[in-house]
């Protein structure tokens, strides 16, 4: 209740007709000087830049495809990646999204097919190298941009084995977001978040509206075509982890997947953090969390 | 949960019989009934049926009261994978200008939606939500007994999936197309 008068009160303040935010080039990822480290190298996140040449024995493990969620960078996915380096059969690859980890005028021209293309062209980069047995991995809004590639045929399934949903959003908790294309512009130019101090430079501290517009249109888009009915490929596991207690993604998103999605296994976690498995740069977490944490990794890994 | 929608049910069901006894001895009674077609913005269609009464025996009839009986299953969730939600609304309505073609009018709804997630693994989720809403819009009364009103409404309780149900979106769209009965 809390966050959500917390999140009303930022529409407030944020209603001023200010063209730009006070960005502190600094600190924010929203400014010029800080990036995704993923930009300067992608050998140390993408899987297709780190081993350009795999052997056989690389081909055949486990690969997965990480994508993060709307503002944030694949710093969202580091726990994971860094507990795989633990596993000899399992090789992950951070995507940072289209528009993201870079600054607010990149951000606000972004389209969420910007954000999507990065995950088509690590897995289609993964296939051509020869990979057999690539999983896709969502947080958040990468889990839309995932079924939208599966609902639209953008990617060759063939060595596809299994998606992973982790608090998708399809029905966000803020109610008002369809409102962003009417708003935007005039009477909100951006809304701000509260960041805790750890993950200054990992997430975008001012969402412009055009990219809460685009937001609405993936989550609309997505919410359509499960409506519709969305064919898994043949052979594609689906499995989604959502926190009960989310109040970022509506954990109503949990059940349209469902419905849309026939043959999806849906887990119904107890917990009120939004993407519970990064704790990472939180102010602060139980040891209960911490074993969620854990546990969705194992899952996630004997289910491969 | 259950009580709640006992209650809505007995309001129907008192407000129905009040209408059959007030039908038989009152003369400036009118009734009209018809669909009720309402969308939510970003959200879903819902849609029904409505009926409206007013007499002088109410407020001097200068309002109407109504139900709205809607369904996602006749809207959004009609042969698709939406969640079926079901919602039932009393309202009292002010209409002004009447005898004209345009008639602005102002209603306030208060009611009850319900959904059906369809799985055990949901029952921690909040699946119904008191609805509340102020309404405004136009009707345009034809030459024959049919009216349409256009309204644009904001539900005051809209949940976030947490504290409250995520189904109901705070602004709606609703058109409704109303017969009055007993009218030449």
């Amino acid at each position: 209740m809390k966050k959500i008068a917390f999140l009303a009160f930022l529409f407030v303040v944020s209603c001023k007709k200010e063209k730009l935010p006070p960005i502190d080039d600094k600190i924010d990822l929203d400014g010029k000087q800080v990036n995704d480290s993923s930009l300067i190298d992608p050998s140390a996140f993408l899987l297709s830049s780190a081993i350009p040449n795999p052997t056989s024995t690389d081909l055949q493990k486990h690969v997965i495809i990480t994508a993060h969620g709307f503002s944030a960078t694949n710093f969202e996915w580091l726990e994971f990646s860094s507990w795989s380096k633990g596993k000899s059969d399992l090789l992950v690859s951070r995507v940072l999204l289209g528009g993201h980890g870079r600054d607010y005028a990149d951000f606000q021209k972004a389209k969420w097919e910007d954000w999507q293309k990065p995950i088509i062209d690590e897995y289609d980069r993964l296939v051509s190298i020869g990979y057999k047995n690539i999983s896709l991995a969502g947080s958040s809004t990468g889990c839309p941009l995932i079924i939208e590639m599966i609902a639209s045929n953008k990617i060759v399934t063939d060595n596809l084995k299994h998606i992973f949903l982790v608090d998708p959003i399809v029905i966000p908790s803020t109610k008002t977001l369809p409102l962003a294309p009417v708003l935007g512009g005039w009477i909100i130019n951006y809304i701000t978040t509260d960041l805790e101090p750890a993950e200054n430079g990992y997430w975008y501290k001012y969402r412009p509206h055009q990219a809460l517009k685009e937001l609405n249109k993936i989550t609309k888009r997505v919410r359509k075509d499960l409506q519709k009915g969305i064919d898994l490929p043949a052979g594609v596991k689906l499995t989604v982890f959502k926190a009960e207690k989310d109040d970022a993604a509506d954990p109503a998103s949990a059940v349209l997947i469902e419905k849309g999605i026939k043959g999806s296994k849906i887990k119904m976690l107890n917990t009120d953090l939004h993407v519970f498995t990064r704790l990472l740069g939180r102010a602060s977490f139980s040891t209960s969390d911490k074993d969620l944490q854990l546990m969705t990794f194992e899952e996630i890994y004997n289910s491969l | 949960m259950k009580i709640k929608e006992k209650i809505v049910l007995y309001i129907s069901l008192i407000l129905a019989l009040s209408v059959n006894k007030v039908c038989s001895q009152d003369s400036t009674l009118k009734i009209s009934g018809g669909i009720c077609i309402n969308k939510m913005v970003g959200f879903y269609f819902m849609n029904g049926v409505s009926g409206e009464i007013s007499t002088s025996k109410i407020l001097k009839g200068k309002v109407d009261l109504g139900l709205n009986i809607t369904t996602s299953s006749l809207g959004s969730a009609f042969v698709s994978n939406a969640i079926p939600v079901h919602s039932a609304e009393l309202y009292i309505q002010k209409v002004f200008r009447n005898g004209k073609h345009f008639r602005p009018l102002i209603v306030l709804n208060a009611g009850y939606a319900k959904a059906f997630y369809g799985s055990k693994i949901y029952d921690n989720l909040p699946q119904s939500s008191l609805l509340v809403s102020p309404e405004f819009g136009m009707r345009y009364a034809f030459n024959f007994p049919i009216v349409f009103n256009a309204t644009l409404g904001y539900n005051v309780i809209s949940g976030n999936g947490v504290s409250g149900a995520g189904f109901i979106y705070p602004v709606y769209i609703r058109f409704k197309a109303l017969y009055a009965f007993g009218k030449k």
